[in-house]
Order: C-alpha cells, then sequence, then structure tokens
C-alpha cells in the first residue's frame, strides 16, 4: 500500500511538471516506467490503488487530460509490470499489451470522441485545416498532386476515425510496451537487489488486550549483515518505566534488535524462550519510532496523523491534551510537510501517547535532528519513561545516553569524544578569492502568495584552500546559500562570482554534495557512478583510494548497499576526480556515528590541505572545529558574528571583494 | 514546480470553506458540460465562473504559473498554419475560422485547467482523502473498498511534498554532472527516474513499517467536515453554469 501510494505521488508529479513544462508525452514513458516497477513487485490491486489516486488528484491538474493520462501510465504500466512479474519476453509483452493496453486506450480515446462530438468535429476542422495550410504551401512550390492526395488520405482517414484511430495506436502501444519493458526492467533490478521483495510488515493481531510487559528476551543472537559475526548471546528484561538505552556504532544491528523487540522482521536473529507478543500498533501494546523523521508521519494534517490508527477515534479533546504533551500545542491543522524533524518524531510520540503505549521502541530517532529538536525528544522519551512506559532507545551516540536509567553497550566500546577531529592545523596559507557572494538575498516563489525569504544580504568570500564551516539552525538560509553559491539557484538578488566571473549556472568546478546522498548517485555501482559523476575513468581509482575506499573492494558494490557514511564518500570521489575546486557539503555529519566522523572529518582535512576550497553547511555544533580554517553562523538568513578572530580580514588590499556580513 | 499546483493558499472565504466533496464532484460535472456543448457561449460562462470563483476566493495574480515556452511555441506554429489554412470567415483575405477553432480549443483547456488549479490552491489537500471516503459510500456495499482507496488518497497526498523534493534533488545532482559524450536526453531522464523509482520504494517500505507499527491501515479519522452553507451556494452555481451552457447554443 505505502509503495503504491509513492508511486502515486511520483507519477502525479511528472504530469504535472510534464504539463508545465509542455511534455507530457515524453513524461509518459517514464510514469509508466514507475508504475510498471511497482506491477512487477506486487499484485494489480495495489496498482489498481495508484491509478485511482494519481486519477483523482489529476482532476485537479485540469481533467480529461491529466486523468486519462494518469490512467494510461497505470494500463501500460501495470500490464507491462505483470508481463516482467510473469517473466515473459519481448512477444509475450507484446501479446500482453495488445489484449490489455491497446483495447484500454482505444476504447477511452474512441470513448471520449464519441461522447463529446463537438470537440471531435473541432479537432478534425482543425487537422484539416493544418493541412489545406500545409497543402497550400506544397501547391506553391509545384506539389499540387501530393497535395491532392493528402486531402483525399485525410478525408478517408477522418470518415473512419472509429477504425483509424484504433489502428494507429498498435504501432503506438507496441513501441512504448518494449521501451517500458526495457527501462522498467533496469530499474527494477536495482530496487530488488537494494531492498529485497515487497512485502508489507504485518502489524499484530493478537486476540484481547496485549501484556507486553516485561519485555523479555532470552538467549538472543544475531548477525547484522551475511558474513560478520554473531552478536550475543543477550538477556534483557525492561519493566514499566524503565528506560533502556542501546548504544553502538553504526551497523551492529540496533536496529534489528528493536525490530525484532517488535515482532517486525526477524531475519537473521535468533530467540531464546520467553518471548510474549509485543501487540506492536495496538492500544496498550508496543509502538516504535524509527530514524528518518518523514517516515513517522503518514498523513498530511497533523490532525489525522495523529490519530492515526486508533479506533475509536480519540476525540477532539483527548489530541489536544496530547499535542501539548509533546509541545505541539495549537497544530493541529499544520500541514504536516511543514514540520521540522524535531516536530515530526514527537507527533510520532503523541500517537504513541493516544494509543497508550505501554513499551515505545525508539531506533536511533534523534540521529537525524538538529541539537534543539535532539534535545526536546530525548527529554520527551526521559518524560515517557518517568511516567511508567517502558522507552527502549537505541543511539550511536554515548552523549545521548545520559539520562538513561540503563546502557547497554553493543560492539566495540567508543570512546566519550566530544570533539570528533583529530587536530589537523589550519592552513595558514591564505589563498586568491575563488567563490565570492555579493549581497546575496533569495526569496523562494517570489512573487508568488507562498513566497519565502531565505537570505538577506548575505556576502562571503570563499578563498583557495580554506575551509569554512557555515553554521545555522533549521532554515537558517544556509542549504539556500549552499544551492546558490554552488549555481543551482539564481539569486533574486546580488550576485555570485566564481573565479571572477558572474556565476550563472552550475559549473563542473563547484561540487555540491546534498545531505541525502542516495538520490545523487544514478548508477548502481560505486565505480560507474564515480566514473560518471567525474566524467573521466582514469581518476576513478586514485579518487576512491583518496576517499578511504579500497578500489578492489568497493569498486563493484552497488551503491543502494553502502553505508551513509560510505556513501557521502563515493559522492565526494566523484566530485574530486571531476577535479572540482570547490567544495559545498550540506550535512556531511548527519546520522554518522563517531568513528565515520573522525573519518570524513579528516578526509576533508586532506582535501583542503591539497587545495581545495570546502565550505561545510551545518547545524551541528561539535563539527571539528579543529579542521575549520573558520566559522560563519547564519541564523534568519543574515551573518551573524562572531567569527574566529582575523577570519572576518576578507578584503585584502587591492583586491575588490565585499565585507561579509549584513550589508545596510 | 509541481509544489505549486497543489498547495493552499490560505484563506477563509467562501470558495475556501466549501468542502473537498463538493470540490471533487463539482469540477467534472462543470467540465463535461461545457465539453459536451462546446459553444463559445457555454466555454464564456465557464471562463465567466472562473473569473467569479478567483475573485470569491480573493487570490492574488501570482499564484498563475507562466505558460511553458514549448506550448507557447506549438501555439504559435500551429496557429501559423490555421492561418493560412483558412476556413470561413474570411476577414481582409485571411481565412480566419482556423484560427476561431484553433483558440476556442485553448479557451477551452485552459478554462478547465484554471478550475483545477483554483480547487488546488482553495481546498487542504488533506481534505482530499477523506472526501474520496465519503463520495465513494454509496459503493461501499458492491464491495468497493472505499477507506482504502481513501487512504491511497491521504498516502499520496502525504508523499506528494516528499517526491516533489526529491524530484528537485535528484534534478539537481543531475544538473552539475558533466554530460559524456554519446549521451541521449532519454539516457539522462532514464538516470533521474531510476534514482527516483529506487527512492520512493525505499520510502515506502519506511512508511510500510510505520503503518505496521501503527497497527496497519484503518479507518481515516480526523476533522470531518460536513456540508454546509458554502456548499449549497457551489452547488447553485454549478446548477447556473450548467443549465447556461446548455441553454445557451
Amino acid at each position: 500500500m505505502a509503495d503504491a501510494a509513492t508511486t502515486a505521488a511520483l507519477v502525479f508529479a511528472m504530469i504535472a511538471t510534464g504539463r508545465l513544462l509542455g511534455a507530457g508525452t515524453f513524461f509518459q514513458l517514464f510514469e509508466a516506467v514507475a508504475v510498471s516497477v511497482l506491477a512487477a513487485r506486487r499484485r494489480t490491486r495495489v496498482v489498481a490503488y495508484s491509478g485511482f489516486s494519481t486519477a483523482v488528484l489529476g482532476i485537479l491538474l485540469g481533467g480529461f487530460g491529466p486523468v486519462t493520462q494518469a490512467v494510461m501510465a497505470h494500463v501500460l504500466g501495470g500490464t507491462t509490470g505483470a508481463a516482467l512479474r510473469r517473466r515473459r519476453g519481448v512477444a509475450g509483452t507484446i501479446g500482453m499489451n495488445l489484449a490489455v493496453t491497446w483495447p484500454a486506450m482505444s476504447l477511452i480515446s474512441v470513448g471520449l470522441l464519441a461522447v463529446f462530438t463537438e470537440i471531435r468535429s473541432l479537432w478534425f476542422d482543425l487537422a484539416r485545416n493544418m493541412w489545406n495550410g500545409v497543402a497550400s504551401i506544397l501547391g506553391r512550390i509545384g506539389l499540387e498532386g501530393a497535395a491532392a492526395a493528402g486531402t483525399d488520405l485525410l478525408e478517408t482517414l477522418i470518415g473512419l476515425w472509429y477504425v483509424f484511430i484504433p489502428l494507429a495506436q498498435i504501432p503506438v502501444v507496441i513501441v512504448y510496451a518494449l521501451l517500458v519493458r526495457r527501462l522498467g526492467g533496469q530499474v527494477l533490478r536495482r530496487v530488488d537487489r537494494s531492498l529485497g521483495p515487497a512485502g508489507d510488515p504485518a502489524p499484530s493481531h493478537g486476540v484481547g488486550a496485549p501484556n507486553p510487559l516485561p519485555v523479555r528476551i532470552h538467549q538472543a543472537r544475531w548477525r547484522p549483515a551475511d558474513g560478520v559475526p554473531w552478536m550475543g548471546p543477550l538477556d534483557l528484561e525492561i519493566t514499566a518505566g524503565e528506560h533502556l538505552s542501546v548504544v553502538g556504532p553504526n551497523g551492529v544491528g540496533k536496529t534489528s534488535l528493536l525490530h525484532a523487540l517488535a515482532r517486525l522482521g526477524t531475519a537473521g536473529f535468533e530467540f531464546g524462550d520467553g518471548t510474549r507478543d509485543p501487540g506492536l500498533g495496538r492500544v496498550g501494546g508496543t509502538a516504535l519510532i524509527g530514524q528518518n523523521p518523514a517516515a513517522q508521519v503518514l498523513a498530511p494534517r497533523v490532525s489525522q496523523d495523529v490519530v492515526w490508527g486508533i479506533l475509536p477515534p480519540p476525540g477532539n479533546d483527548e489530541i489536544t491534551r496530547v499535542l501539548s504533551e509533546v509541545g505541539l500545542e495549537g497544530m493541529e491543522d499544520r500541514d504536516t510537510s511543514t514540520l521540522s524533524g524535531g516536530e515530526l518524531q514527537r507527533l510520532a510520540v503523541a500517537n504513541s501517547l493516544l494509543r497508550r503505549a505501554t513499551v515505545l521502541l525508539a531506533d536511533e530517532a534523534t540521529a537525524m535532528l538538529d541539537p534543539e529538536g535532539r534535545a526536546q525528544v530525548s527529554d520527551l522519551l526521559h518524560d515517557l519513561s518517568d511516567r511508567g512506559t517502558a522507552v527502549v532507545q537505541s543511539t550511536h551516540r554515548p552523549e545521548d545516553t545520559a539520562r538513561g536509567s540503563t546502557i547497554l553497550t553493543l560492539g566495540p566500546t567508543p570512546a566519550a569524544v566530544r570533539d570528533p577531529v583529530p587536530t589537523v592545523p589550519p592552513s595558514q596559507a591564505r589563498g586568491e578569492p575563488v567563490l565570492v557572494a555579493h549581497d546575496v538575498s533569495h526569496t523562494h516563489d517570489a512573487g508568488s502568495p507562498w513566497a519565502r525569504p531565505a537570505l538577506h544580504g548575505v556576502s562571503l568570500v570563499l578563498r583557495e584552500g580554506e575551509m569554512v564551516l557555515v553554521k545555522g539552525s533549521n532554515g537558517s538560509g544556509k542549504t539556500t546559500l549552499a544551492w546558490i553559491l554552488a549555481g543551482l539557484i539564481r539569486p533574486t538578488g546580488g550576485r555570485v562570482t566564481f573565479a571572477g566571473s558572474e556565476l550563472d549556472g552550475p559549473r563542473a568546478q563547484i561540487g555540491i554534495a546534498f545531505q541525502h546522498p542516495r538520490l545523487q548517485m544514478m548508477r548502481p555501482t560505486v565505480r560507474a557512478e564515480v566514473a560518471a559523476s567525474s566524467g573521466d575513468e582514469d581518476q576513478v581509482d586514485d579518487a576512491l583510494d583518496l576517499m578511504g575506499l579500497d578500489p578492489a573492494r568497493f569498486g563493484d558494490r552497488l551503491v543502494d548497499t553502502l553505508s551513509g557514511g560510505e556513501q557521502r564518500r563515493v559522492v565526494l570521489a566523484g566530485l574530486v576526480a571531476r577535479g572540482c575546486r570547490v567544495l559545498l557539503l550540506d550535512e556531511p555529519l548527519a546520522g554518522l556515528d563517531i568513528e565515520g566522523r573522525q573519518l570524513l572529518a579528516r578526509l576533508l582535512a586532506v582535501l583542503r590541505n591539497r587545495g581545495l576550497t570546502i565550505a561545510v553547511v551545518t547545524h551541528d555544533p561539535e563539527w571539528g572545529l579543529g579542521a575549520a580554517d573558520r566559522t560563519i553562523e547564519l541564523a534568519g538568513g543574515r551573518i551573524v558574528g562572531p567569527h574566529r578572530p582575523g577570519a572576518s580580514d576578507n578584503s585584502a588590499p587591492g583586491t575588490p571583494t565585499p565585507t561579509e556580513g549584513v550589508h545596510p | 514546480m509541481s509544489a505549486r499546483v497543489i498547495r493552499l493558499v490560505p484563506g477563509t472565504t467562501i470558495v475556501h470553506r466549501v468542502t473537498a466533496t463538493t470540490k471533487l464532484l463539482w469540477l467534472p460535472v462543470v467540465g463535461s458540460t461545457v465539453a459536451f456543448t462546446f459553444t463559445w457561449p457555454a466555454i464564456a460562462v465557464g471562463w465567466a465562473a472562473v473569473v467569479v470563483i478567483f475573485l470569491a476566493a480573493r487570490l492574488p495574480l501570482g499564484v498563475i504559473p507562466r505558460p511553458p515556452r514549448v506550448l507557447v511555441g506549438m501555439f504559435a506554429v500551429s496557429a501559423v498554419l490555421a492561418t493560412i489554412g483558412g476556413d470561413e470567415p474570411v476577414v481582409f483575405g485571411l481565412g480566419l475560422g482556423g484560427l476561431y477553432d484553433l483558440i476556442r480549443l485553448v479557451a477551452f483547456s485552459t478554462m478547465t485547467l484554471t478550475l483545477g488549479a483554483i480547487v488546488g490552491w482553495t481546498t487542504d489537500p488533506a481534505d482530499l482523502g477523506p472526501a474520496v471516503s465519503r463520495i465513494l459510500r454509496p459503493l461501499r456495499p458492491l464491495g468497493v473498498p472505499t477507506d482504502r482507496l481513501g487512504v491511497a488518497v491521504i498516502l499520496t497526498v502525504r508523499s506528494i511534498p516528499l517526491v516533489a523534493d526529491e524530484l528537485r534533488l535528484a534534478l539537481a545532482g543531475w544538473r552539475t554532472r558533466p554530460r559524456p559524450a554519446g549521451h541521449s536526453r532519454i539516457d539522462d531522464v532514464a538516470e533521474v527516474a531510476t534514482a527516483l523509482v529506487v527512492s520512493s520504494h525505499r520510502r515506502a517500505a519506511e512508511m510500510a513499517t510505520t503503518m505496521a507499527a501503527r497497527g496497519g491501515l484503518t479507518t481515516v479519522a480526523g476533522r470531518d467536515r460536513r456540508p454546509g452553507a458554502p456548499d449549497i451556494v457551489a452547488a447553485g452555481l454549478g446548477v447556473v453554469v450548467v443549465a447556461l451552457a446548455v441553454l445557451l447554443r
């Protein structure tokens, strides 16, 4: 069901974009490709849910066109995907499409033209007219014969439209089916390889009130991945009001452990006896909150999400009370897509409060949050355990466990390091200005009712061979600034120069790494990705080596199977191999454990010392001050002090660069 | 870009207060009637309704996106061909019939487009799922899974801003990459599309876990807005538009 919704959303976005760009036909192919992957992994029923959702929303895109487009994408993609699922060859795929897609397409187009007679005769008049235009040109250049023959043919076709249109659609269906089969097959292999077969984890179906306490596991053993040693044996007993913190670096199986406690997929996990039904998702049972805040919330409005899955639906008073308990008072009508990560996680906690969960499993629930959100969510979890809920929280940050009553350490014990960067001396060289922002302002959606100012008069000089930290909380405009410096957004005010010339679009020498590396990697394997990103295959191995990724070990790995830190290093390797002079990194350390942070920070220092200019955008106050040459703080779209002493000394004599700071 | 289509412009006007249920029924009825009659007067009545609703909703002109250049170009080429082709009536030696037909078609399609867009700008998208369940309720005895369809719409609406962000990110990442020689446009789009599809299934897997952790799929609750006076006004306007479109031939 969830994949039906995400596919529907993707198809909808493509229809909308295609219409806005005036390239609907081109996008139609990829709409069908997206549906074919869903159809190959799921039953037809799920495809129908996706098609229905897209069609309903298509009404808002202007009627017949988008609705028909949505339906056709699902018929073509659904049929071709079913052929992929049944491993049909080319002939089988064409056959299934001629049996399903072609009649559907003909029925829709002939049916619509039969009902809307006026539009039909208008279309035909237009066709005659256009042809007359062409014919009169042909006539003038002495091709009267061709013009007359064309006119006769056109009249015959128009007279027999109900035959001609379906016939003309046969080759269209065949060509599209083959294209969708080829492209969809490629995408499907990648989805299957990185995610495994589709399947919805089943909710608990126990009878009677669940009684998950005490949570007890006995002689549990597990394996985080194939080919690594077994963990355990582990004995655990958690009673009401207890707060257990499970601490360990990424990849030791913290998620496996919590999912096993929830009986949510126990692959690679072995239990001894003495386990009881956690009653996952039931009133009075177990609640689970995961790492990615956006995925913890299912409905577009706060008041819809907070009651999701609770029967009978709680009353308004109860909703108001619970929202204020988690610090979201008065937000009932807020659009969940406008909430910050911390607010999303607290909303998920509110849902567990409404279902009176007796056990709350928080799986790295604070890992992706900024410091403020992390503190709020941690405090909230602690309050819950004080009030009698059994809380199990996993984290890779030992400092987050300070308030946990019990600590369970998995894997090697990490040293308690606050500043994760070993001291690398700041580069003394103050090179030439490379990338300069002159009084840059930006408003998103300027001129529309949704206009949001993001930056106000920001001036900034990035010099060769320096590493600059741009710090700021959520909404400070730091990501917008990075996009502008990368040439991806044209600022609504001010200008950016790169190596002295105006920056009017992305440049190969300015590399940007987004917070989520996955969407930036478009090729299946590490080597192919770095080669494609750099455009130079000869540099791949050196760049991988430089990023601490052994080419022999990592070259042929699938990018989707790498850890977050490894994925970031692959993206960086691509940028380095491309020969970027400037690297703009958005939250490069988010979600990494201490070891991963230290490694990445050290690698960045090495790049800096090789003369690259690096700007790191982060909300993380712990980001290695030892490695950065200076720090700039952004708040509310403006640069605020203080800078590291001497760092604001940007305007070397004779260079026409502006001083950093807010312009009057 | 796509984020400009179904995006609420906050307000409390009568248009905002018409329930999503009424709006979802109103649009196809009015659109089909005008499409069926397809006379100049019918299209004019439709446009009159557009203007009235737009003004009543107090929408700023800034909401309207600029038409894409490709479409403007296609229109220009078609217009030239249609004029050369000529047809009755002839004005100053030019047959303008073809051009009239073309303009009529454009006038109609921009009308339905604008009507849909106005609904998008004045309706909280969160209301669409419950509205769908409500509209389909009479079909429940026939075994139509009305609640599940409503949930599907809710989950889709929830996913659209996330997909729009990913689309923006994937396109941005792709724009910064060098384009290898011999790479066709279809290869380019295929790369971006692959990244998006893989990512949408990964997010779906996370959402599925969340759903299981919340007891699976259940009825869609949330603010249950019943049709009221604004809906009666909207229905009245719909009847007037339909009647005029049919009568003014």
